[in-house]
């Protein structure tokens, strides 16, 4: 019997709503006491749920039985979206003998239960790791197909060079199959290792770090980048306080910015008097961060300080009290949350990637860098086309390992419609 | 009366003749039944041995102590290497050879053998319990522990010229009756197949002056690992001709006419091998086709025009040969004809070509739907072995497709079946680097001499040139050379692509047959690595049992397809699942972590 888990469906973080949900095939008689719901029964209930101190009014919606997700019991309890009512919920399901779920148990137990295929779990595990929104439409353009038929459109046109090569060494003792220059055969294979590559540059591996973006909020000390940081975020993270040089060390914490992941640092304020060697020790740190960021974001407080910077962004803050604005600057004010919307909508798109690629597993990505390598050592004069045709055969022994088939058949159907083979 | 032997093997064509043979090596006491001693080793349709593909099987036969490539040194009246521009994998020596003299040898090596050959019909086989007990033939009856089945085109053949229907194998031959109905009653699938030959002319009636000649090569070369110098006949040239527009305007009005084209035929003809009506038809946009005039033999004035071959009426095949330069004044020997007949499903075969459902019964050549006397020869040799080898309650022989042509064959044929005759392409060997003509020797040498069926001489030879290639291997790998600041080996340079064999064998100063192997071997011993990976990835697959899905509609991943066909032959394990035809390497995941699911619930 499968243990019951449960697991956080929602972003961690201030939301209205926050979802828990749990799956197992038989629930602790607390739990089913504490849910206070007709447990065989499929639908949808609203409950008061008692977590200790206080409780809160939850959705909890039930679905018993093989028709779920997961294909066991399975339970959404919708609570209201504060970090404190979540954990305390997540805690109370613990205290019933539930177990936070391992990443993808949920995907993983639907496919034990025969409620999704492989690749369909594939897909759904890469989606949920989906790092930002341009991974999720690459996934669907996986899903949908289109790679798919890019795919199958590289492997054709590998077989239809395949089947001109076989031609030479199969037949070559036939009037109809003339011959092929190796410069013809050069091109040929140079031109469907320029294809693969063109999808390659397309289809970057996800990579939950490299996908990850560093914005660096930086400048003098007290210019309240820390308050800044707390507004951006939304939560109380940086310690705030008016005396100058309070953070030391690089506060970091990861926040989603138009379905974009972003690493946001808070530094230490420059200044050449420092009042201990630990702060300067921060200030080495925050220059160093300045270097591995994606975006350094400028903080200063008043406007006549604001200095143009062409590398990276510039944001007057504390409108608030200087009451004053600068043209092509950003200007907010952390205290009152003024501009702090448009400010973060502005990162995003600064450190969105330019180029317009697609992602794809790293599986994917390993096969068609292997077909690359392939096509680029073949075509070669010395090798009388034995090579090639090895290589353009392990090329789509490749291809299929990732998408449909290959048939040794295909080429010889493409030999014989092609030429008028037989003595 | 009743006749006892070890192994009796019926026909003697050229799959019937190496089993004989390779039975008389495992020491048996072999009876070769015939319907006419005479034609044994015949050459039913073109006079040559070999072809791209076909001459890799040959070797291998050869190595494995078989006839087929010494017969044809013995009789080979012209050879040319095929695809001497190109690579050594693909490279293949191909022998006119004399009709006459070929079968001659071939009858006189049965006789040397002292194989006992005898002419009789068989009818019908006793059967119990899969065990066949007798061949019943027309005259006699033969008791063995074991038989081979070659019937070739005889199986319910029939001879169709233009609307002319009648029975038969090979023209002017009865048919053989009666095993379709013990096929029938063994519940076996069978098909229909087709072939065709070309109208035979009278060469002292052809005008050789507006012909091409096509001599042999020059260098002799040997289809056998034993061939020697002076030991093949008199050398002689082939011809070239073509047709042209009104040869083809001949035929397209008498289409109809064509066997092929009247419906009298349903049988499946070889696409490589097509009619000169299909050709036509297929390929109208073309003006004229190749027609190789090959000899029949040195004493005789048949000629055998490579090309035409065609079910059209007499009268038609009369018009359209004498539009064709320099057969204006050709006399037909014989009308071309088409060859219908039956074959049975070779995936009703194991890989030893035992016919499943029955514990003693090999079939081998055209009968499992293959065509070409190279093909036909293989199977004879593996179906002898493996005979052979149940007689004598060893393990049978399975050959390996990354080893050998023979085991691309048997593997193709068993696993997939055929939709046409199946004939030798390089191109179906994955392996195809590596299966060369030239080390078929080295590749069969542990078979041949674990079976103990090939002479001491055999032996002697392949043991003296794998010492030669030694020494050369020895000389590249002590060859330093520099390159740059860097010092290779002149092994090193042979896996590169900016040194031909030309280049390292002027370094290193040697040349020849052999060093040529050597610079192969080392050229291309990554793929001898791959091929060992892909060796051990099948044994690994064998661990993975599959006794435990009983239904395969269960696992969720597979096409409803792979489902039912996996239902249907409840594979043992991974591989044997691998080798069905569709099988992709994600069904093979997919049933992977089935059997993953499987663990997980059953340690629950």
């Amino acid at each position: 019997m499968a243990d019951s888990i449960y697991a956080l469906g929602t972003p961690i973080g201030r939301s209205a709503v926050a979802v828990i949900r749990v799956s197992g095939s038989g629930f602790s008689k607390g739990f089913i006491k504490f849910l206070n719901i007709p447990i065989d029964k499929k639908g949808s209930w609203l409950r008061s749920l008692d977590l200790g101190d206080f409780s809160d009014q939850c959705l909890v919606l039930n679905f018993p039985g093989s028709s779920s997700y997961t294909g066991e019991h399975v339970v959404e309890i919708h609570c209201h979206g504060n970090p404190l009512i979540v954990s305390r919920l997540l805690a109370v399901l613990s205290e019933f003998g539930l177990r936070e779920a391992e990443k993808g148990e949920f995907t993983r137990r639907a496919f034990v239960n025969n409620k999704m295929s492989l690749s369909d779990a594939e897909s759904v595990m890469t989606g949920i790791q989906a790092g930002s929104v341009q991974e999720l439409a690459a996934l669907e353009d996986f899903r949908s197909g289109l790679l798919g038929k890019k795919l199958s459109d590289l492997a054709e046109k590998i077989t239809e060079a395949l089947a001109t090569i076989e031609s030479q060494l199969d037949f070559s003792d036939e009037e109809d199959v003339g011959d092929l220059s190796v410069d013809k055969s050069k091109k040929m294979v140079g031109s469907l290792s320029a294809s693969v590559e063109s999808l390659l540059k397309n289809y970057q591996p996800y990579s939950a770090e490299s996908k990850k973006k560093t914005v660096v909020l930086f400048g003098e000390p007290n210019v309240g980048k820390s308050s800044l940081f707390n507004a951006l975020l939304g939560e109380g993270v940086a310690i705030v306080s008016p005396t100058p040089g309070t953070t030391r060390d690089v506060v970091r914490k990861r926040m989603f910015v138009d379905g974009i992941d972003v690493e946001l640092e808070d530094t230490a304020g420059l200044r050449s008097q420092t009042s201990s060697d630990i702060e300067d020790m921060g200030i080495e740190m925050a220059k160093s961060a300045v270097e591995g960021a994606d975006l350094v974001v400028y903080v200063f407080d008043s406007p006549e300080k604001v200095s143009n910077k062409t590398d990276g962004m510039v944001v007057l803050n504390k409108t608030d009290s200087h009451k004053s604005k600068v043209k092509g600057v950003y200007c907010v004010s952390a205290k009152t949350g003024e501009g702090i919307e448009d400010l973060s909508h502005a990162i995003g798109k600064a450190v969105r990637d330019d180029f317009d690629s697609d992602l794809v597993s790293e599986r994917i990505y390993r096969g068609l860098s292997g077909v690359v390598a392939l096509l680029k050592n073949s075509g070669v004069a010395s090798d009388y086309y034995e090579q090639t045709s090895q290589n353009l055969r392990d090329s789509l022994v490749l291809l299929e390992e990732i998408n449909g088939t290959f048939d040794n058949e295909d080429v010889l159907d493409q030999i014989f419609n092609k030429f008028c083979i037989g003595k | 009366m009743t006749y006892i032997f070890d192994l009796v093997v019926i026909g003697g064509g050229h799959a019937g003749v190496e089993a004989t043979l390779v039975g008389k090596r495992f020491g048996l006491n072999v009876a070769l039944i015939t319907l006419d001693k005479d034609k044994s080793g015949r050459m039913s349709c073109n006079p040559a041995i070999g072809g791209i593909g076909k001459t890799h099987l040959a070797k291998e036969i050869d190595a494995l102590g078989g006839y087929m490539a010494e017969a044809t040194d013995l009789a080979g009246i012209q050879f040319k290497t095929l695809n001497k521009k190109k690579g050594p994998a693909v490279q293949a020596t191909r022998a006119q050879t004399d009709k006459e003299i070929y079968e001659k040898t071939i009858q006189k090596k049965l006789i040397k053998e002292g194989i006992t050959v005898i002419e009789d019909e068989i009818k019908d086989f006793l059967f119990e319990k899969g065990q066949v007990l007798s061949a019943v033939g027309a005259k006699e009856e033969y008791k063995a522990k074991a038989y081979v089945l070659t019937t070739g085109t005889f199986l319910n053949g029939s001879i169709l010229i233009g609307d002319n229907k009648q029975e038969g194998g090979r023209i002017d031959e009865d048919k053989s009756a009666g095993l379709e109905k013990f096929f029938t009653n063994l519940n076996i699938t069978t098909g229909r197949l087709k072939t065709g030959t070309p109208p035979r002319l009278s060469s002292k009636t052809i005008n050789y002056d507006k012909l091409e000649i096509q001599p042999g090569d020059e260098k002799e070369t040997y289809m056998s690992y034993l061939g020697q110098k002076n030991q093949h006949p008199k050398q002689v040239s082939c011809h070239i001709t073509k047709t042209n527009p009104t040869t083809h305007k001949i035929i397209k009005n008498n289409i109809k006419r064509s066997a092929m084209y009247s419906g009298l035929i349903s049988g499946v003809g070889p696409r490589y091998c097509p009619s000169i009506e299909d050709k036509i038809t297929r390929f109208s946009g073309k003006e004229s086709h190749q027609i190789f005039v090959e000899p029949e033999g040195l004493n005789t004035d048949w000629v055998y025009p490579n090309g035409i071959s065609t079910s059209l009426p007499k009268d038609t095949q009369e018009e359209y040969i004498r539009s064709i330069a320099g057969f204006e004044q050709a006399k037909i020997h014989q009308y071309g004809y088409a060859v219908e007949y039956d074959y049975i499903d070779p995936r009703n075969l194991d890989k030893t070509l035992l016919l499943k459902n029955t514990k003693n019964l090999f079939l081998a050549g055209q009968i499992n739907g293959t065509t070409g006397y190279e093909e036909a020869g293989a199977q004879g040799i593996v179906a002898g072995i493996n005979a052979a080898l149940l007689i004598k309650h060893e393990d049978p022989w399975i050959p390996q497709r990354q080893t050998s042509y023979l085991g691309v064959l048997v593997d193709d044929l068993t696993r997939f079946g055929v939709s046409e005759p199946y004939r030798m392409f390089t191109s179906r060997a994955e392996h195809r680097l590596i299966l060369r003509q030239d080390n078929a020797d080295q590749r069969m040498f542990e078979t041949a001499t674990k079976y103990n069926i090939i002479s001491e001489e055999r032996k002697e030879i392949f043991l003296e040139k794998e010492s030669q290639k030694k020494k050369i291997k020895k000389t590249l790998d002590t060859t330093k050379i520099k390159i740059g600041d860097k010092t290779k080996t002149a092994t090193d340079l042979c896996k590169r692509n900016d040194y031909s064999e030309k280049d390292v064998g002027k370094i290193v100063k040697l040349s020849g047959q052999k060093f040529l192997e050597t610079y192969y071997d080392i050229r291309y011993s990554g793929y001898v690595v791959k091929q060992q990976r892909e060796l051990e990835k099948m044994k690994n697959l064998e661990e993975f049992e599959l006794g435990l899905i009983f239904d395969y509609k269960e696992v969720v991943g597979l096409s409803g397809e792979l489902q039912e066909k996996l239902n249907k032959t409840q594979p043992k394990n991974l591989h044997e699942a691998s080798l069905l035809e569709g099988i992709t390497p994600a069904a093979l995941n997919v049933l992977t972590i089935h059997l993953k699911k499987i663990d997980a619930i059953r340690a629950n």
